[in-house]
């Protein structure tokens, strides 16, 4: 036995004991190396803050982005953009994950036969492209959605320059009706930007322009100033809300109209003829003239004296403004209800004060009609390539437009999403692009604002720019048009469309803001009358199904994103899963309690969703938030749960609920007409579904409602003995919200009087009908 | 810190924001339904009048039913530390992990605390709120660690923690206001929410200062102010302005 000497011994001791805490240790070894040639605009400790752009939404609020050692760590907004000044919303500020996502697209891949991926070269990749689109540039189509001036135009000029069939930019919330309401009314063909500045008196078709409204954002601001009782005296601007469901908006609002779903129009001609004979504007009493009070009250469900109430308030307000339907209120009828609100506006003289148009028109985009027509030559074979960019129509479009079966007629499916979704996981070829915190970008979100988007931060993957992979596609074709493409990189494209200023002034403020160039309108002559038709609800349950926009989710984009899903919604306080909002009465008829899974059905299909019983709505209406039940990524579906369920959805998808309707831009307002399918629309009873958490799940708000998996459990066991809701209170009169802690006497307390006095709230009566087709609000299509 | 009600709607902007700037971790559906989120900043709605007979349903979670049909009787309430000038929750820590400083911080020291929860049993507000898991290794997959805030500490298991008034930006703007030899201008500190509202319904200054934008605030809205449960007399620094009601609805 050889001596161990001490030496050789504390050897051996010392490396096993490293190998020991290496093991031990789980957390993967890193390298920290130092700056050699420190960086000149880097102070290590020290945040440096970059001006760009958020694209979460089509707003284009202007961001500062907070950076430290060169990765992207806030966003907060630009304070000298004119459109959020300085402030930012929950989404723009959740909009930060993307980049570091995991559900981020490595490099180039594309799919081989069994499904799985195959990572590629960008070389082999841009060449499959290059080939499809030298070979097929005829049967080749673009379908994205909106991107900014510069991507826009290059994609045009790529498109043409490749002879590619057709390019179709596609906004799930897009505002066709208004687009076609302004052209019908003043022949601009724009979206007027509603200024709440000055204004008394706001009063909100259902567009929810506090959450989910055309800019939230600014509208927020430009009411909180009007507002502010330091320098209104008498409480400055009010707010008016209809909507059948109370939203954020009417939470905020002064008084809520609760008006039955799709008679918005109906409701704002009423009013539109009642303001304008009140204020003896003879233009506009002849144009409403079809607008009557006693068709507007049967409609609406509401009572003469709330009608009155808002009509005087209209006919005296010094500058009022009267915002059209959004996503939540769009129906088969859009664009004449964004007409007679529009004349509504006409009748209290606010277009070209608080309405203003912009001097150019807006630029055509693609309806739903358009995409329909898109997904017929997919199915007759008739797409051989097809280009998929900053949308996800799989998700997004209604599934009974059958566009997933369609897409499996498509030969080559490109995919330029930075992120999995449910459309790359169709597609054969994945050329991910950049974030918008890692690419070169611009937007403009009114004429005389435009506004840069810079990286600030290098590629955390394998990723490039769409323009730069469509501008090398199209050279490699070699077609014959490929000449007249812009030399250079995409980033080159973009400062030669930069070319008329200062582009180092415009990057260190985050663009060009300007004055809006306003163009004035009048009503058109010789405009035949508004007439507003009821919106066609098919179907013919007795409920009428609202479909409204989730406020951080939009149409589905920002389910991916961790905050987005863990911050309550503001109104119900529920968080991670959808929800089925319908009223307490409702719900002890049906004899379900919060957090039952019900089914709902309409024509078009059915869903299983969680009940969430409330005060705020009627009893004849159920309401589901767009924006969940997506099947691919960490966040958005249940992959990355505590117990993983890839491909499980997280939520309810409204796509599968909402038939392919579209509404009647471009044509003659549709007459009053329901059409009823004979499938009836039903809430099937409570039924809990074991293994799955179906329920929506609340984070624990005072005010917030909670369902838990010990309640569904409990629910399980004892099916047959149905809970009754609620336990003693009758119907008619619900409690009052009991909030857990108690500085609500603090609040109640505090509450300061309104200088006329409070009085006991009068309830609009609702007349409920035995029957109400359910109603369907179809995307804005056209 | 002074904050308005009636400016507020409840969007939730502040949220979001807080939980950037501060690494407050995401803690995933199964866990949210027990309660367990970790957020500093939550808005409270309240509904209705608010008397005190509202019936609970047999597990004692509230029902939302002060809602009525046209009824806009709803006031959003942000709710956050309060930094009580007599906190409830320092007296009872056992380890001096929260505790007070001279500018009015109550402070969390996360390497001192052994998770007692004793401090969050007795807080008024129900704002603390405890690491469970060490969620803050867990839930950050990929390269979401990435975009950590490197001034903020990352919470480990075990762990209480609070809305700290951002007071890495307090830090932040401390330094060249010492360099200039004076105090911190009032305005040089934004907190993550105040920067984001958007009706810019919250101010953060040196309550102190009768000159500061939160102290001016109070002042102007003297009718309408008061502290939350001030008849706890926890002595709160957040000053909130009552919600005006301008329609009899």
């Amino acid at each position: 036995m050889s001596e161990l000497d001490r030496r050789e011994f504390l050897k051996i001791v010392g490396l096993s004991a490293g190998a020991a805490a290496a093991a031990g240790c789980s957390d993967p070894a890193e390298k920290l190396i130092p700056y050699v040639v420190q960086p000149e605009t880097i102070t290590p400790g020290i945040a440096v803050e970059y001006a760009s752009t958020c694209l979460e939404c089509s707003t284009g609020c202007g961001l500062h982005v907070k950076t430290r050692e060169g990765r992207p760590i806030k966003l907060e907004g630009n304070p000298e953009h004119p459109i959020n000044q300085g402030r930012l919303c929950a989404r723009g500020q959740a909009s930060l994950g993307r980049t570091y996502h995991p559900d981020r697209i490595a490099g180039p891949a594309t799919r081989s036969g069994d499904g799985s991926l195959q990572p590629i070269g960008w070389e082999d990749a841009k060449a499959k492209l290059a080939a499809k689109l030298g070979s097929a540039a005829g049967r080749t189509w673009i379908l994205g959605g909106p991107v900014g001036p510069s991507l826009d135009g290059l994609l045009d000029q790529v498109a043409q320059a490749t002879g590619i069939a057709g390019r179709l930019t596609y906004e799930p919330f897009g505002d066709h009706a208004l687009l076609e309401a302004s052209r019908q009314l003043f022949g601009a063909y724009a979206v007027p930007v509603f200024d709440l500045t000055g204004a008394d008196l706001v009063v909100d078709f259902g567009s929810d322009f506090l959450d989910t409204g055309r800019s939230p954002v600014e509208h927020a601001r430009q009411l909180a100033a009007g507002r502010d009782v330091a320098a209104h005296a008498n409480g400055g601007t009010r707010v008016i809300a209809i909507s059948p469901r109370q939203n954020l908006t009417a939470s905020n609002a002064d008084i809520w109209v609760p008006a039955k779903p799709g008679s918005e129009g109906v409701l704002a001609l009423a009013l539109a003829q009642a303001v304008a004979q009140a204020r003896g504007n003879a233009t506009v009493s002849a144009l409403a003239s079809a607008g009557s009070k006693a068709a507007a009250l049967a409609a609406a469900g509401i009572d003469a004296a709330l009608f009155d109430k808002v009509a005087a308030k209209l006919a005296g307000a010094r500058r009022a403004v009267a915002l059209p339907p959004g996503v939540a209120a769009s129906t088969t009828a859009g664009r004449s209800d964004a007409a007679a609100v529009l004349l509504l506006n006409a009748a209290v003289g606010s277009i070209g004060t608080s309405v203003k148009y912009p001097a150019a028109d807006a630029k055509r985009t693609a309806s739903l009609a358009d995409v329909k027509k898109l997904i017929e030559k997919m199915n007759a074979g008739q797409v051989e390539c097809l280009l998929i960019h900053d949308l996800n129509p799989v998700f997004s479009l209604p599934t009974a437009l059958g566009f997933r079966e369609a897409l499996a007629k498509v030969e080559l499916v490109v995919a330029f999403a930075p992120l999995a979704d449910e459309t790359t996981e169709l597609a054969n070829l994945l050329l991910p692009d950049h974030t918008p915190m890692e690419s070169w970008g611009d937007a403009s979100p009114r004429q005389g604002v435009r506004s840069l988007v810079q990286p600030t931060i290098r590629p955390l993957f394998d990723t490039q720019a769409m323009g730069d992979t469509l501008l090398a596609a199209a050279r490699a074709t070699g077609a014959a048009g490929v000449a007249s493409l812009p030399a250079g990189s995409w980033k080159s494209v973009l400062e030669a469309n930069w070319s008329g200023t200062s582009w180092r002034h415009a990057l260190a403020r985050g663009g060009e803001f300007g004055e809006m160039p306003q163009r004035s309108v009048s009503l058109v002559e010789g405009l035949s009358g508004v007439r507003v038709g009821a919106p066609t609800i098919s179907g013919s349950g007795d409920l009428t199904l609202v479909a409204f926009p989730h406020s951080y989710l939009g149409d589905g984009r920002g389910a991916a994103l961790p905050w987005n899903q863990e911050i309550p919604d503001p109104v119900t306080k529920l968080s991670w899963n959808s929800w089925v909002e319908l009223s307490h009465e409702k719900a002890a008829e049906l004899d379900v309690t919060l957090g039952d899974v019900v089914t709902v059905a309409t024509e078009a299909g059915s869903v299983d969703v969680s009940v969430f019983p409330r005060g705020g709505i009627p009893n004849d209406v159920i309401a589901i938030p767009i924006g969940q039940g997506h099947t691919v990524g960490h966040y958005a579906s249940r992959a990355g749960d505590e117990d993983p369920q890839p491909g499980v959805a997280r939520g309810v998808n409204l796509a599968d609920l909402l038939p392919a309707a579209t509404d009647e831009a471009g044509a003659r307002p549709s007459s009053r007409r329901r059409r009823r399918s004979r499938r009836p629309a039903a809430i099937a009873g409570s039924r809990c579904r074991s293994g799955r958490t179906t329920s929506a799940s609340a984070v624990s708000h005072p005010s917030s409602i909670c369902t838990t998996s010990r309640r569904r459990a409990a629910s399980r066991t004892s099916s047959p003995r149905r809970r009754r809701w609620p336990p003693s209170t009758p119907p008619t009169t619900p409690p009052i919200t009991p909030p857990i802690t108690s500085p609500r006497r603090a609040t109640k307390r505090a509450a300061m009087e309104p200088p006329e006095g409070t009085t006991s709230p009068a309830r609009p009566s609702s007349s409920t009908p035995a029957t109400m087709p359910i109603r369907i609000s179809p995307i804005a299509g056209a | 810190m002074t904050i308005d009600n009636d400016k507020c709607t409840g969007c939730s902007a502040c949220i979001t924001a807080c939980y950037v700037e501060n690494n407050v971790s995401i803690v995933g559906e199964k866990q949210a339904l027990m309660h367990r989120e970790m957020t500093w900043l939550r808005i409270e709605r309240y509904v209705g009048d608010g008397d005190d007979d509202a019936s609970l349903d047999s597990e004692r979670r509230p029902i939302p039913s002060g809602e009525t049909l046209g009824g806009t009787q709803v006031r959003h309430l942000p709710m956050l530390c309060q930094h009580c000038g007599a906190a409830p929750c320092e007296a009872v820590c056992p380890v001096i992990a929260t505790y007070h400083n001279d500018e009015g911080i109550n402070g969390m020291v996360y390497n001192r605390c052994v998770g007692t929860r004793y401090c969050a049993n007795n807080c008024t507000y129900k704002v603390r709120r405890f690491n469970y898991f060490d969620y803050g290794r867990k839930n950050w997959p990929g390269l979401l660690g990435l975009m950590l805030n490197p001034d903020v500490t990352v919470r480990g298991q075990g762990v209480m923690e609070k809305c700290s008034f951002c007071v890495q930006r307090i830090e932040t703007a401390r330094q060249p206001a010492k360099d200039a030899g004076k105090p911190i201008a009032d305005g040089a500190v934004k907190t993550a929410c105040q920067q984001s509202c958007p009706s810019d319904a919250i101010s953060f200054g040196n309550v102190r200062d009768k000159a500061s934008a939160p102290s001016q605030r109070a002042q102007q809205g003297a009718a309408r102010a008061y502290h939350a449960l001030q008849v706890l007399n926890t002595r709160s620094a957040v000053t909130y302005l009552g919600q005006v009601r301008r329609e009899e609805s």
